[in-house]
């Protein structure tokens, strides 16, 4: 009992076997060096790249901006860009380096942005010739983003920005970042806030500093403002609406939408590398893979994959789902989640051995440094705390806190 | 690796928006409560009610029994994720009727009849069209999904007992499972035949009937015997999960639903208790595993509808997923509630009782993830 054929399923299927042609053709063998595990662990100029190198061939065979119109560098297909990412993601492909502008930056513009903005601006994301970065959190506005003191006044036609940005991937290496600061100093705080595209590589008055991780990688990085100069068409939508656009940028990164530029990429399936782990290391006398307790929360994450897996094809089926933002808003907190508990049971299975660093003899990849690392996904980008609040005032619509 | 979309189509949604707009015409907010056990301590030393024959003929008549059955034979010919929505409806609505057990016949009635047709599968399916409740007997341990241990055929008649036969003081058909000297056999039995009694096992659940079928000496139909029934078989379990899955996941909508409301409304310390982010993000989680067992519940029918290689760990999944969302939903809503949850006149026992039979039955969440390390970690098959 199957559906009868939609119109675009031919474009579809013709796209798809485009895809995994010219992966099969062109997925890159691993280069000499070793690459970061996401684009948050990017730490040389070697790596970076190589990685832009990657994403400018993914664009050019059209892996992606599928789905963008081709005026802004799109290749103006319709609702393919999920196919595309899929098959990125089950190929084992490396990520996508241009993450912020992927994931944030192109959609907020496409959104937002003016026509001269759309074209200037959006093809560079997809290209990954314009690296971008995040400037939202702050010291003091990292859960609470309202209340962003960054400051933005205009001084003889051109915005002067002064503040302190912090928790900034990929900084280091942007020409861009999307900008929230602070305009109208008097105003409610929700309503004072403006979004700008702010130059960042060689600009007068702004200063990277990488920050140190828990762990000691670098990947963040701080990103200090002082009277640096930014001009009005620069200025994403109108003065003072800053919140809203900020809000488009939050349910890309979340994971509300499916990207228009594209998707990040995943190392193929974590939980094969994890089952052949199990299978590896003992636990007492026997295969850790024979233990009971292994076996159920080997599959308790088999199983919340396969769920999520489901999640999206449901979200698909508006019949389906009660509220339009249910599940889309769900994504982030029950992905990161999950990965931190894959984390979690893969020390645990290495046992003593998962506490040695990486770096020593016989030492298994992830272990206790990876497990901690994983606190950066379920903190980033609105904590798992936060998350649930927002699922409980907006799902739920239970009264707000503030 | 789950198909990119799910199968639903306007029939199903259709189905599913009639059923819900007749639960919520005949079963209104207390209703439930006040029909099912209109004496608390009555209730309590085990006073059953039977169900109302009226409302089975409504949902009858409406040919959600025949539901997933083929035209061929008077059914609406519908997809699997139809019967699963139509389950999810009973379980929101707690409805007491027949209905989940039958559509469990139907589809065993649809596998009977892919894997060995025959005219006594044909007039089974017939008689559900017409109108009979049917269930299927053959549990022997606490797992309660049927098999083929607990009763024998032997010349032609049935012996032994099965137990947790839902629905069975109700059913007029009875499918039962037995194992002969032929192997395996699926037999239709009238409830009424000679040598079929059934004996009433009361529940904590008020919304549901169950009992035990003692076979002695019953004649029926041979539905299939050998390599066949158990092919059939082994197909139609994953019905029963999958419905099973459905309800549970409707019953656990409601308590989410209507904990919710109360979060909104109820006062304490001068603001709602919804403001609190200990109570909001309790009622989150719930809607997480609701989520999570209802997208899998459907990837089962989805399964199923397609005879997926994974359908037997696909409708597993849902089964075990489903009963984590009852345990977490049935033990949450009862402490948001907060003194009045403890009460009998609040209804969110009604449907945490029977959210909490749904994830006791069929396997609960444990046992299916034993079974599905068994699938997916000792046999070479596709991970995900």
């Amino acid at each position: 009992m199957t559906d009868a054929p939609r119109d675009d399923d031919a474009e579809r299927r013709a796209f798809a076997t485009h895809v995994a042609e010219w992966l099969r053709a062109h997925l890159p063998t691993p280069p000499a060096f070793a690459l970061p595990a996401t684009p948050r662990e990017v730490q040389t100029e070697q790596q970076h790249e190589w990685l832009r190198a990657w994403q400018r061939a993914c664009w050019e065979a059209e892996l992606v901006g599928c789905d963008v119109p081709r005026e802004y560098g799109g290749h103006g297909r319709r609702g393919l860009q999920a196919t595309a990412s899929r098959a990125l993601r089950e190929a084992g492909a490396p990520f996508l380096v241009n993450l912020v502008a992927l994931q944030m930056a192109c959609p907020t513009i496409l959104a937002h942005g003016t026509e001269a903005q759309k074209r200037r601006f959006v093809p560079g994301c997809l290209s990954a010739d314009e690296i971008w970065c995040q400037g939202f959190s702050e010291p003091n506005a990292g859960s609470d983003l309202a209340s962003v003191q960054c400051r933005a006044s205009v001084r003889d036609g051109v915005w002067r920005v002064d503040g302190h940005k912090v928790w900034t991937t990929l900084a280091r290496f942007a020409d861009w970042m999307i900008l929230l600061a602070r305009t109208e100093p008097g105003a409610q705080k929700h309503a004072g806030l403006t979004y700008f595209l702010c130059p960042i590589k060689g600009h007068s008055g702004v200063t990277v500093r990488p920050l140190v991780k828990l762990t000691g990688e670098l990947g963040f990085n701080e990103v200090l403002f002082d009277d640096v100069a930014v001009a009005d068409e620069l200025r994403l939508d109108e003065r003072g609406r800053g919140w809203q656009v900020a809000m488009t940028t939050l349910l890309h990164e979340r994971g509300a939408a499916e990207s228009a530029g594209g998707g990040l990429a995943v190392p193929a399936s974590p939980l094969d590398a994890l089952v052949a782990l199990a299978r590896r290391v003992p636990r007492g006398t026997s295969p850790a893979i024979e233990d009971p307790w292994v076996r159920d929360r080997l599959v308790s994450l088999m199983l919340t994959a396969r769920a999520l897996a489901a999640h999206q094809a449901r979200a698909r089926v508006p019949a389906l789902c009660d509220h339009p933002l249910r599940l889309p808003l769900q994504a982030k907190l029950l992905t990161t989640e999950w990965a931190q508990a894959l984390a979690h049971l893969e020390m645990e299975l290495q046992g003593a051995g998962g506490a040695l660093l990486v770096a020593e003899p016989n030492a298994e990849q992830g272990g206790a440094r990876s497990y901690l690392g994983s606190y950066g996904m379920t903190i980033a980008a609105g904590t798992s705390e936060i998350q649930r609040n927002i699922l409980a005032e907006r799902v739920l619509e239970l009264p707000r806190h503030r | 690796m789950s198909a990119p979309t799910l199968e639903f189509d306007d029939d199903a949604a259709r189905a599913r928006d009639e059923l819900r707009r007749l639960l919520g015409a005949r079963l209104p907010r207390g209703a439930v409560r006040a029909t099912r056990a209109p004496d608390p301590t009555a209730a309590h030393h085990g006073d059953v009610t039977p169900y109302d024959p009226a409302l089975w003929r409504e949902l009858s008549a409406l040919g959600l029994a025949g539901a997933a059955l083929p035209d061929a034979v008077g059914g609406a010919g519908l997809s699997a994720s139809a019967s699963v929505a139509i389950a999810e409806e009973l379980g929101r609505a707690a409805a007491p009727c027949p209905l989940l057990s039958t559509s469990m016949v139907a589809g065993l009635a649809r596998e009977l009849a892919r894997c060995a047709p025959s005219g006594g599968v044909d007039a089974l399916s017939r008689r559900i069209v017409d109108g009979a409740s049917a269930t299927i007997a053959g549990a022997s341990g606490v797992d309660s999904t049927p098999g083929f241990d607990a009763l024998h055929r032997h010349d032609g008649v049935l012996l032994g007992a099965a137990r947790y036969v839902a629905d069975a003081p109700e059913a007029q058909v009875i499918v039962a499972l037995a194992r002969s000297e032929a192997g395996p056999v699926i037999v239709a039995l009238e409830r009424g035949a000679a040598g079929v009694e059934v004996i009433e096992e009361r529940l904590v659940d008020l919304t549901r009937r169950q009992g035990t079928v003692r076979l002695d000496g019953a004649r029926g139909q041979l539905l299939a015997s050998g390599e066949v029934a158990r092919r059939a078989w082994e197909a139609a379990r994953s019905w029963l999960w999958t419905l099973a899955a459905a309800d549970i996941v409707g019953a656990c909508e409601w308590l989410l639903q209507t904990t919710t409301e109360y979060a909104k409304t109820r006062e304490q310390f001068g603001r709602p208790i919804g403001v609190y982010q200990a109570v909001k993000h309790q009622l989150v989680a719930m809607m997480s595993t609701i989520d999570l067992a209802r997208s899998l519940t459907y990837a089962a029918a989805d399964s199923i509808s397609r005879d997926a290689p994974d359908r037997e760990a696909a409708a597993r999944a849902a089964k075990a997923q489903a009963s984590e969302a009852a345990r977490l939903c049935a033990g949450s809503a009862i402490q948001l509630h907060g003194g009045i949850g403890f009460t009998w006149e609040c209804d969110v026992h009604v449907w945490a009782k029977r959210a909490l039979h749904g994830q006791l039955s069929y396997g609960d969440a444990a046992l299916h993830r034993r079974e599905l390390s068994r699938l997916w970690l000792d046999a070479a098959l596709e991970l995900r």
